[in-house]
């Protein structure tokens, strides 16, 4: 996955909670036509109708439950996985499927044995277009612009949504509601177990019209450490903004071609706890560049990168922080938690000694911290306008099968491939991905419908315990942002202000600008649809 | 195959003369030209349907300039909204920003960029040893086939702030000198990099001139007593007078699309007031924000004022008795003289 500083700010949309997704459905509008006042009280019957129903399935019970939304973690893996898909879901249709993928882009058929055991499992002939996440937002842009060209099954990241998002779902994809909602989804066993809370975030233009892919409440983004060279050196964890200052410069030695810190933006304003985009300051909406903790988070971040703590790259954003970081570069690294895991798995054979762990989360005071609950999904797969009914139903047999939860031959499948090809059982029973796997896997068969996240990487039990601890703790400070869940299409001409306030903060790192500037930049970005924005976003508070 | 302005056809052969044809006369009506060179006609149609579907009907796309455009609604579903778009561009002071560094970066380049294609030409073609000359040539035209990513790449590995210069000068204990990030010195980096990956392919049209050179010229010139550089300058280029002319004229068409794939991976890293052209702002404005219209604006200023470039200088080739992208009406001065040199 991406290591987004911010990943609500590069969407063009936020999700709906109850009872704001109510308000597009009864109106049954766009964004932006949304204003229309509804009841309430209606408008919550009618998006209650378009939820499937929740049937509670849980083949293996967790070490650790989920608490506040984290994600539930198993340790051990079950010997005997229940089977919930006897039959091959596929009629042996051929699919086309577009999908984002974090890494290198996977080899095609012939030479992918993985999309081939899948093509097998789901008896259907998928053509897989695999493309670089990075590249999301421009290609969605693109593709969606012309609806006949999407492909029989697109899977969309939420940040990499484009402007008029909510033209582009009524255009391109087909609706799933008479597929999905209330009872009708019950003979799909596996999407019942999907929260309702997730399937909220699949409701567009009042309509359910994709399949999620779950997020966990606390995937934002955390500091990690190389903790085999802090321990060669002595040095323990931070618990405050100068902590952390002190702990760069330690490790920072440019002869040596070692930083501090890589990418620090993208930890700072967590640190600060930086609200996503809104929060209520006396009744009245304050974004957050208005916020004092903006300030704070960007003037500290600042004076990292004044003391030649930060990796010189991580200015100019080129390389990889990842590959930073294993190459011991740069010694602290923030990045999204289920990075943690996956960083793991890809170089735990080929750097000796590396040892990756998270620092607990703290306050830039060393007071008490706070995150803020991240939207239900990180990405949502659509099938395409026109498909006929019996093809609509063979992908949502096939959605099925991959939404299998962990304990299911089916989720051994599409994440661990076929045995002794892709994966091989160690002494405990744990499978281990090959090599092989994570060439051809990349997430492609995960991205386009999963079950509600687990984690559950057996094979590595030293992380799951960490990941334990740290959830633990984590856990106890996530709170629900202004406007959770809520689906909320920003008119097009507001959609690029972010863009002007994401230069700045290039700018003042650079040094090409000071915090004195702050003030002017924050008066244009009002100027310029700041406060319109306001306007626009209280109205859906009003309601 | 040229049309002057009395609708007569010019057909040039080959390089020169001997085969030119004139295929016209007094007392010939336009359908007797018509009928007589109806194969050539012919011949040039799907080139020309191809022009036409490619080139001139995606213009009339330009009309979203004039429109909120939404590419969901279409054309025809999306509302006029006159020249709005125009009038928040013109309001617009990050579209004056990219404006002033597109036309920078344009003559920057246009001044340190386009002679060195030449100059590495010449001193190639001044080379005896064909080997040594092979080796140089591909040397040199090789960066042109790395895309963009590799070049810049290959340029943070050399001169970023954890490259090897900078390593260098952390060795000596100095401090590095900032190239990658600092926006003062950003038109020469971005100049070099243009320099570093295709003056050696812009050399082998140069090469191409040189080598049609009649040899016999230089003989003379070095009988009546011309040195090395007499010689370059009387014979070499008037040679290539009208290859350079025509090319600077092209270029200048080209000279406000200015790199987008070269800019917009280094914008973040010298910041946006530097490294924001026209390119990027419309794909930032029109592609990522989805504001189409008011980006198809800031494309159509940006061709109209590359037309007028083009045109401009081609009217300046014609004051100066160059034939630049094409031939003027009637008798040009130019054909006087090459029909001067045949006679």
């Amino acid at each position: 996955m991406s290591t987004s500083p911010n990943p609500l700010l590069r969407r063009r949309s936020l999700l709906f909670g109850a009872a704001g997704l109510a308000v597009g459905a009864a109106a049954g509008c766009t964004a932006e036509t949304a204003g229309t006042p509804t009841d309430p009280a209606e408008a919550s019957q009618a998006i209650s109708k378009l939820l499937p129903n929740y049937v509670e399935f849980n083949p293996v019970q967790p070490a650790f439950a989920s608490v506040n939304g984290t994600a539930p973690v198993y340790k051990t893996y079950p010997k005997e996985p229940v089977v919930t898909v006897p039959q091959p879901p596929g009629k042996g249709s051929s699919f086309s499927l577009m999908v984002p993928v974090s890494a290198g882009v996977p080899p095609t058929l012939p030479e992918n044995k993985y999309y081939s055991a899948m093509n097998e499992a789901l008896n259907a002939k998928f053509t897989v277009n695999a493309f670089l996440m990075a590249e999301a937002s421009a290609k969605y842009a693109t593709l969606l612009a012309s609806p006949k060209d999407v492909p029989d099954w697109t899977v969309i990241t939420t940040a990499g949504q484009p402007a008029r998002f909510d033209e582009a779902v009524e255009a391109c994809f087909e609706d799933l509601t008479p597929y999905l909602a209330g009872s009708a989804v019950e003979p799909y066993r596996n999407l019942a177990t999907i929260t309702s809370e997730t399937w909220q975030s699949c409701v567009f233009n009042g309509k359910l019209m994709s399949l999620p892919y779950p997020r966990a409440s606390f995937e934002n983004n955390a500091l990690f450490y190389r903790k085999d060279i802090l321990d060669k050196r002595g040095l323990g964890a931070p618990k405050s903004a100068a902590d952390l200052l002190a702990l760069a410069k330690e490790l920072t030695d440019p002869a040596a071609k070692m930083w501090g810190i890589d990418t620090p933006w993208a930890i700072t304003q967590y640190i600060f706890g930086v609200v996503p985009m809104w929060k209520l300051d006396g009744g009245k909406l304050v974004h957050r560049y208005e916020t004092e903790e903006y300030a704070a988070a960007l003037e500290y971040t600042v004076s990292l990168f004044k003391a030649g703590v930060v990796h010189p790259d991580a200015l100019s954003k080129t390389g990889n922080p990842r590959t930073r970081f294993t190459a011991a570069n740069s010694i602290l690294y923030p990045a999204g938690l289920p990075g943690w895991r996956e960083t793991l798995v890809n170089v735990r054979d080929s750097v000796p000694g590396f040892d990756m762990q998270v620092f607990p989360m703290f306050h830039h005071d060393g007071g008490k911290p706070i995150y803020y609950w991240m939207p239900p999904t990180s990405m949502n797969s659509f099938i395409k306008k026109g498909t006929s009914p019996d093809r609509i139903t063979e992908l949502l047999g096939i959605a099925n099968y991959l939404a299998a939860p962990f304990g299911t031959k089916e989720f051994q499948m599409v994440r661990y491939g076929l045995p002794e090809v892709h994966h091989t059982l160690n002494a405990s029973g744990s499978p281990v991905q090959t090599e092989r796997f994570q060439r051809e896997y990349r997430g492609t068969f995960l991205y386009p419908c999963a079950p509600n996240r687990p984690e559950a990487e057996t094979s590595l039990p030293a992380y799951l315990d960490a990941l334990i601890t740290f959830l633990k703790d984590t856990s106890q400070y996530i709170v629900k942002p202004e406007f959770f869940g809520r689906n909320i299409s920003v008119p097009a001409d507001l959609t690029g202000l972010d863009q002007q306030m994401i230069d700045f903060e290039n700018d003042l790192f650079a040094n090409r600008k000071s915090m004195s500037d702050l003030k002017a930049a924050i008066s244009q970005w009002q100027g310029a649809g700041g406060n319109q924005l306001r306007d626009f976003y209280g109205k859906y508070r009003d309601q | 195959m040229t049309a002057n302005r009395s609708g007569t056809l010019v057909v040039e052969r080959a390089a020169q003369g001997p085969h030119t044809v004139q295929a016209s006369g007094a007392g010939r009506t336009r359908w007797t030209q018509i009928r007589h060179d109806g194969a050539r006609y012919l011949m040039v149609l799907p080139a020309l349907a191809l022009v036409l579907l490619f080139d001139y009907v995606p213009v009339l796309g330009n009309i979203v300039a004039f429109q909120s455009y939404s590419p969901y609604k279409g054309i025809l579903g999306s509302p006029f909204n006159g020249v709005a778009n125009f009038q928040r561009l013109a309001s617009n002071t990050a579209f004056w920003d990219a404006l002033v560094n597109t036309l920078a970066i344009a003559a920057v380049q246009l001044v340190f960029f386009f002679p060195v294609p030449i100059v590495l030409a010449l001193v190639l073609n001044s080379l005896i040893s064909v080997r040594v000359r092979t080796v140089l040539q591909s040397i040199t035209y090789l960066p042109h086939f790395f895309s963009w990513v590799i070049v810049i790449t290959v340029f943070q590995q050399v001169f970023g702030g954890a490259g090897l210069l900078a390593q260098w000068f952390r060795s000596r204990g100095w401090e590095p000198w900032q190239v990658m990030t600092n926006a003062d010195t950003f038109l020469a980096l971005v100049t070099a990099q243009v320099v570093w990956k295709d003056a050696g392919w812009g050399m082998v049209v140069f090469l191409a001139a040189l080598a049609a050179i009649d040899p016999t010229q230089y003989e003379a010139a070095a009988v009546d007593g011309a040195n090395r550089m007499r010689r370059m300058w009387h014979v070499t280029l008037p040679a290539l007078r009208p290859v350079i002319i025509l090319l600077l004229i092209l270029r200048l068409g080209h000279s406000l699309t200015v790199g987008f794939e070269q800019l917009i991976l280094q914008r973040t890293a010298v910041g946006v007031r530097a490294a924001e052209v026209l390119d990027t702002f419309v794909y930032y404005n029109g592609i990522l924000n989805g504001n189409w219209g008011m980006a198809a604006a800031a494309g159509l200023i940006k061709g109209l004022v590359s037309l007028l470039l083009v045109v401009g200088a081609n009217k300046v080739a014609h004051l100066f008795g160059e034939p630049g992208i094409y031939q003027r009406g009637g008798d040009s001065s130019h054909h006087r003289r090459r029909k001067a040199r045949r006679r």
